[in-house]
């Protein structure tokens, strides 16, 4: 287009009177576009908020709770000697030093609610932290602030627990119940804002005493001077502290946290990213009918002087403002349909990586304007092939009838080529590891799978259609053949919509065949591996973070309580793994070898268990052994309070519990590693015939009358862990949906523009005497074949999908190897939500059609 | 209003009648000093604190005020149970450091508040010391060493006493209010020769000069009817010094448990009940900070011995203002002592201690 | 055979009521071939349509036989026109998606003939419009006279009672017209056919045993 200012003048005109009026000609497949992007967009959104807001509130957590803390140390689960505390005080730079404590507890009458505990000293924290009290009443005193049982909570907290100062409230801190007494209310201000409030206050003495922690401390935060960089109080604590201590500062924990987290949001990025697709193939499809019905129009138009490029900007405009508006629309919606996914994907995160505690939805304008762009940008692109295919109309073509289709049937032989190369791309894609720990080349060779199955649509539909019409030919079958006759006159408008269709079930059945591969292989796993007959744990494990011990005594007194064969305690601690932060877990391997089993890569499980014990070695995970490249033979090596630790690689093993990698040493070796007591779970070994009703009810007994631990059944073990599988999931079938709902929009779109075309067909057959049931039919007909057509592509699609998400994306995020399993009741499911999808869109055109002027209809040239 | 700051506040305030008053030894009558074993530390009595001022003054003539107190309050043992933990409660400690800068008329202030935990603040019972992070003061039975420093200024100082202890009080005890028990066991050190190093706004000055101690343990200071006290530590020219406190009754009357001691060049005590001695404000000064208005021109009599005495604050502003920590806001400052002993003009210096003036102790709103 | 009773037809376009035919009555015997003439707009074609039973009269009776087209239902309608009236349209009308062989099936295939019959029947129609050998060929690959012979096969293939045909010749040449008028012509001739042809052409006129002029949705009987 020109640039001068009559040339622009000029374009708006011709805009005003070709889009604009089609918003008014066409409302119908306006709408319908625009809300398939709004959906594309909206899914996308959501997932995007939803996981920087659950990032959000780790680092905003962190932050509050750090306050003005310029540097921490922390010490993992082994914790800090306290008695570090004077010398780091003493060190010039640091101006103060706050010592802390802290764990997860869970709130006795409802269990699963976790409360932060966070306890500090309370005459110490003025440099770091300020905590206001609600409300006007009396001051805590002295006696409030000491007692062993005092504790504050914040006010949102109280108000939605109905809880008030001076009340109780008792929680599952280690192995007990232990009932608090409200001192105080804390008003929303620093840390009380953290975790949505969920987070008391108690001071460090009585804290140390309720969590089982006298002597040791979880972090020590610092505030350095100003004059000194932060990096050389870090070289001057570096000397003096042991080497199992970090000295960071605050913010890294949140980058830590980020990283531990990428993997699961690149996941659902990827799969909203698939949403957001099938909605731009939805504005190439409305922009490719608008050609086509337009073409008259486009023909009038060049004749009086408009250029080509002026027509290829006027529908690229017009696919632009289409997705503009709908992603306009997305992001609203998308808000909104963040807030209800929140729940989900805070639970799941906070089940399986950290406690979080997330309410509100962030959205910070970088990613609002990053979704309009991407469905903006994305409308564009989308249309471009289009708007070109419109510039090519020449004046003369403009009147002749099907001249598009018959430039599409020409040009199927090349798009089946690329759609070939595609699929070879696609293929060769698989074979590049991870970048970075992400499997990009993964996501892309997704992206190839799809686009290139694309590709075949035009051509499927033509042979479709003329498979369709020999084998019904002269036969008493008009309805079908004409609705394939249809189908494969108008591949052009139609392949886009069955390749849309095609992408939402791909992901249906992709999904569906890894997440049933995937919970097969964990099914089997847990049933292979769980052998124990009670699990012991305490009852505050069952908030993530909790970090809740059994007492050695607790162990001691199981071990001989009748009935009871063995006991096998488990210890995990999160460590950093060679680079990436994992778990260093302990168990009795005699025990294990005796009465339970792993699956090993190699070797059988008593055997390697037995080895490793008498050769001082560990086993790893399947998953870090293939991120960090090991292998049985190696060494892994790791930092404890004792120092650095360097042990042989006896077994892998494969584990679906972590996605960080795993190493576990027999309890002797961790003992004299200088290991933790107590153990974080106790799994217990029945002898044969005992009676489980009076083991329980012993064990119940030797933790005391306060106490808060879980029995559980090897049975209720094995369905918590499959439980938590599914909820791990529930975010990716919501996205399974969106994307067919967006696939049936483009097929409504391109029936309702195929009614809108053949007015005139419609009217002959009418006029001829088809009934408007027939011609319901005939519509509905198409629809099916439609259906049928993305489901066939979809489906094979979808299984090539699956194995990339089985054998290349999972494995390269999280080292986890699944038993690829097919299920016919997938395509059974993807074939009556396809079909069922197709019949559901063809109906209003269906109706339209059937409610035809057929004067009108037939009296004209069309 | 943060947690910890309102504990403090109700710490020290608490008192007569505070609970757990039962677990700590009272102050009673016929107690006998022993030195230096009483300048250690005596947690069986629930209140404790060593207190250090004095005037300083380089070769080239600046002149400097220094306070230096460490308190001890002790805590209900029921409350920390049978706790394991270091950080259970036995002791709270907090501290205060100020330096007037006479020439400059800047007053700067410290504060610090431990819990004791892990040695981070403490005072021993078998030997003189007493500290609170860096800050300490302790000795041997002849010179005492005080140390603290914050932000550019330090003090390092050798004390040696020039007078015995002067023992305050009636029969070992120095009564606050009506009731046995509620009293204290006070004494000073009233003349101390100093010398060291004073570092003002990073620069380090060699400094010599007089040092007053006091030293007390008993109960909390006030009864529930008492607002307040002024409190003069007075070192005269001829050898003599006198001790003044007046407690300030709510209804603004001196309480009738206010005194004072007149230590004579040669050590002797001289006790000073209410009726020996008169106190009269004459000059105000109002704080910007905290709104307080103190008296900061005093007119001291002492009928008995003939004294008439003005005391000026050697300039207004020497408050510490702690309402965003401790919440205890008072007057400590170096003043300027003039007057007349046996109608002949006589000046000295000493330190004003003045409480209860500014918001008394309210949560602000 | 077809008979119209006062029929009038009125379209409103917004607000505006334009009346396209006015109190017509017209009895159409069996056997007969009539020419329905007058200036474009004068409602041919709204007439053919109201006797075909794919547009309704706003007020008036239209009889087909015994049966009352007006009062039919829209399903009634649409069997009537399977087997007992043929249309043939000015731009002929095929479905660009069947064969010509198809299109003229099209009629009993919606009727659910039996496949021999329909077989047959379409043969026979082809053969009768002279296009046997044309019968696989796609409505584009014919010329527009083919295109209207096809049209007039599927229009006969059921043996309707009446045969309505709009401005067959319209868009033919002189040539191709003539050929479909003589074809139309023969019909009649040789079969009885009963035929209603709207038209402007003299040369279609002439072939009609009787002509009705239309004027302004008025019937003006020579």
């Amino acid at each position: 287009m020109g640039g001068s200012k009559s040339s622009n003048v000029h374009t708006w005109s011709v805009i005003r009177l070709t889009i604009l009026r089609q918003l008014r000609t066409n409302p119908v497949r306006v709408l319908v576009t625009v809300t398939g992007v709004a959906i594309g967009v909206a899914a996308f959104t959501a997932i995007q908020a939803t996981n920087e807001s659950v990032l959000h509130s780790f680092t905003q957590a962190i932050d509050l709770v750090a306050g003005r803390a310029t540097l921490e140390i922390t010490g993992g689960e082994a914790g800090i000697d306290e008695r570090l505390l004077p010398a780091v005080q003493q060190i010039d730079g640091v101006s103060a030093a706050a010592p802390i404590v802290q764990t997860v507890a869970s709130v006795a009458e409802q269990p699963g609610e976790a409360l932060l505990l966070l306890g500090v000293d309370l005459f110490a924290e003025n440099p770091f932290r300020e905590y206001r009290l609600a409300g006007s009443d009396r001051p805590p005193g002295i006696e409030d602030l000491l007692s062993l049982d005092a504790i504050f909570v914040t006010t949102t907290f109280a108000e939605a627990h109905g809880l008030r100062k001076g009340g109780h409230l008792t929680l599952l801190v280690g192995m007990r119940r232990q009932r608090f007494s409200i001192k105080g209310l804390l008003a929303p201000q620093g840390p009380a804002r953290a975790f949505d409030g969920n987070i008391a206050i108690l001071d460090i003495a009585a804290a140390q005493a309720a969590f089982g922690r006298i002597g040791r401390l979880d972090r020590i935060d610092l505030v350095t001077r100003e004059q000194v960089s932060p990096d050389e109080i870090r070289t001057r604590l570096a000397k003096l502290l042991p080497p199992h201590l970090t000295v960071q500062r605050p913010d890294r924990r949140g980058r830590q946290v980020e990283k531990m987290l990428r993997a699961f949001r690149l996941n659902l990025t990827a799969l909203s990213a698939i949403a957001l697709l099938v909605s731009l193939f939805l504005v190439y499809n409305a922009v490719s009918l608008s050609v086509l019905e337009r073409r008259r129009q486009i023909g009038i138009l060049r004749s009086l002087g408009l250029t080509r490029g002026a027509v290829a900007a006027l529908f690229a405009a017009e696919g632009t403002a289409l997705g503009l508006l709908g992603s306009l629309l997305g992001v609203g919606g998308g808000l909104l349909l963040g807030r209800s996914l929140l729940r989900g994907v805070s639970q799941t995160v906070s089940t399986l990586y950290a406690y979080l505690r997330v309410d509100a939805i962030q959205a910070g304008p970088v990613l609002l304007l990053t979704a309009l762009g991407l469905g903006g940008a994305g409308a564009l692109l989308a249309s471009i092939a289009p708007a070109y295919a419109a510039s090519r109309i020449a004046p003369k073509d403009a009147m002749q009838i099907g001249s598009f289709e018959r430039t599409w049937i020409r040009r199927s032989h090349r798009i089946l080529l690329v759609g070939l190369l595609l699929l070879a791309a696609a293929f060769l894609l698989t074979r590049p590891g991870p970048v970075g720990g992400a499997p990009l080349f993964g996501y892309l060779s997704l992206a190839c799978l799809i686009f290139g199955v694309a590709c075949f649509t035009p051509r499927l539909l033509r042979l479709t259609g003329t498979g369709i019409h020999l084998l019904c030919r002269g036969r008493r079958a008009p309805l079908l053949t004409l609705a394939a006759g249809t189908l494969s006159s108008q591949v052009g408008r139609s392949a886009v919509a069955v390749a849309a269709m095609m992408t939402a079930v791909a992901m249906l059945v992709g999904l569906t065949l890894m997440i049933g591969s995937f919970r097969r292989t964990v099914e089997l796993w847990v049933e292979q591996t769980i052998r124990a007959d009670l699990i012991v744990s305490p009852a505050a494990r069952f908030v993530k973070g909790s970090d809740a011990t059994l007492s050695d005594s607790f162990i001691e007194s199981a071990a001989r309580v009748p009935g009871i064969a063995a006991v096998d305690p488990f210890i995990g601690q999160r460590v950093e793994l060679m680079g990436h932060e994992g778990l260093l877990a302990t168990g009795d391997f005699e025990v294990v070898a005796h009465y339970g089993r792993l699956l090993f890569r190699q070797g059988e499980s008593a055997a390697v268990m037995r080895r490793a014990k008498a050769e001082d070695g560990v086993i790893i995970s399947e998953s870090l052994a293939l991120s960090r490249g090991l292998t049985e033979g190696d060494r892994v090596s790791f930092v404890l309070p004792s120092g650095r630790i360097e042990l042989p690689i006896t077994g892998v093993f494969y584990d679906y519990s972590t996605d960080g990698g795993k190493v576990v040493m027999d309890r002797k070796l961790w003992t004299r590693l200088g290991g933790d007591h107590g153990a974080d779970m106790v799994a217990i070994y029945l002898q044969p015939g005992a009676d489980e009703a009076a083991v329980r009810r012993q064990l119940l007994a030797i933790a005391g009358t306060d106490s808060a631990i879980a029995l559980n059944s090897n049975r209720a073990l094995k369905a918590r862990v499959l439980e938590i599988f599914d909820n791990a999931f529930a975010v990716a079938r919501a996205l399974e949906l969106i994307a067919i709902v967006v696939g049936v929009l483009g097929i409504f779109n391109v029936l309702w523009a195929s009614v809108l075309s053949r007015q005139r067909e419609i009217g002959i057959l009418r006029s001829v005497g088809a009934t408007k049931a027939q011609l319901v039919r005939v519509i509905l007909g198409e629809a099916g074949l439609l259906g049928l057509l993305a489901e066939l592509l979809g489906l094979l699609a979808g299984i090539a999908l699956s194995l990339i998400l089985i054998h290349v994306i999972n494995k390269q995020s999280f080292g986890w190897t699944i038993q690829f399993q097919f299920s016919w009741w997938v395509v059974v499911k993807s074939s009556i939500i396809a079909l069922g999808a197709a019949l559901l869109a063809g109906y209003l055109p269906a109706r339209q059609a059937a409610r035809l002027n057929i004067p009108a209809a037939v009296a004209y040239e069309g | 209003m943060t947690i910890g700051a309102t504990a403090l506040l109700c710490l020290l305030l608490s008192g007569l009648g505070a609970s757990g008053e039962a677990a700590f030894r009272q102050a009673l009558p016929g107690y006998r000093f022993v030195f230096p074993r009483d300048h250690a530390s005596h947690p069986d009595f629930k209140t404790e604190w060593w207190y250090y001022s004095g005037h300083l003054h380089t070769n080239d003539g600046q002149r400097f005020g220094y306070q230096l107190t460490f308190f001890r309050v002790g805590v209900d043992p029921a409350l920390r149970g049978d706790s394991r933990s270091r950080w259970a409660v036995r002791d709270l400690y907090l501290a205060h450091f100020a330096i007037s800068d006479l020439a400059d008329r800047r007053f700067q202030y410290w504060e610090r508040r431990s819990r004791g935990a892990l040695d981070s603040a403490g005072a021993l019972t078998d030997a003189f010391k007493v500290w609170n992070g860096p800050w300490a003061a302790g000795g041997d039975g002849k010179t005492h060493h005080l140390t603290a420093s914050a932000e550019g200024y330090a003090i390092d100082l050798t004390l040696t006493p020039t007078k015995p202890p002067a023992i305050h009080g009636v029969n070992g005890v120095s009564q606050k209010a009506a009731g046995l028990g509620h009293a204290s066991h006070y004494y000073s050190l009233t003349k101390i020769a100093t010398e060291g190093t004073l570092i003002v706004a990073g620069k380090r000055l060699a400094v010599t000069g007089s040092t007053w101690m006091d030293h007390e343990f008993g109960v909390g200071q006030l009864g529930e009817s008492q607002a307040g006290w002024d409190w003069f530590s007075i070192q005269l020219d001829g050898g003599a010094e006198l001790m003044l406190y007046q407690i300030r009754r709510a209804d603004g009357r001196p309480d009738p448990y206010s005194s004072g001691s007149l230590i004579r060049p040669d050590g002797r005590v001289e006790h000073l009940p209410l009726n020996a001695f008169s106190l009269t404000p004459q000059e105000f000064w109002q704080s910007p900070k905290s709104g307080g208005r103190y008296p900061i021109r005093w007119r001291i009599q002492v009928p008995s011995r003939r004294l008439d005495l003005s005391v000026r604050a050697a300039f207004p502003d020497q408050e510490l203002d702690t309402r965003g920590s401790t919440l205890v806001t008072y007057w400590e400052g170096s003043v300027a002592i003039s007057g007349t002993a046996d109608n002949r003009p006589i000046t000295g210096v000493g330190y004003l201690e003045m409480t209860g003036y500014a918001a008394p102790f309210r949560q602000p709103l | 055979m077809i008979r119209l009773q006062q029929v009038s037809k009125i379209y409103s376009l917004g607000h505006v009521e334009v009346p396209a035919l006015d109190r017509v009555t017209l009895a159409v015997e069996p056997g007969e071939f009539v020419a329905l003439v007058g200036p474009s707009g004068c409602g041919k074609s709204t007439l053919l349509n109201l006797m075909a039973g794919i547009d309704r009269p706003t007020s008036g009776e239209v009889w087909l036989e015994r049966e009352r087209l007006d009062c039919l239902s829209d399903e009634r309608l649409a069997r009537l026109r399977r087997t007992q009236i043929g249309i043939v349209y000015q731009f002929f009308n095929l479905l660009p998606t069947l064969t010509a062989k198809e299109n003229v099936a099209l009629p009993l295939l919606l009727d659910g003939r039996r496949r021999g019959e329909v077989e047959q029947r379409v043969e026979r129609g082809l053969q009768r419009v002279g296009l046997t050998r044309r019968a696989e060929h796609w409505p584009h690959e014919l010329s527009g006279g083919e295109q209207q012979r096809v049209a007039i096969a599927r229009a006969i293939v059921a043996g309707p009672r009446v045969v309505l045909a709009d401005e067959p010749t319209g868009n033919l040449d002189s040539v191709a017209g003539g050929a479909v008028l003589d074809l139309l012509e023969e019909l009649h001739r040789e079969q009885g056919q009963t035929i209603v042809l709207a038209t402007h052409s003299p040369e279609a006129v002439k072939r009609a045993g009787r002509v009705v002029h239309l004027r302004d949705g008025r019937l003006e009987e020579f």
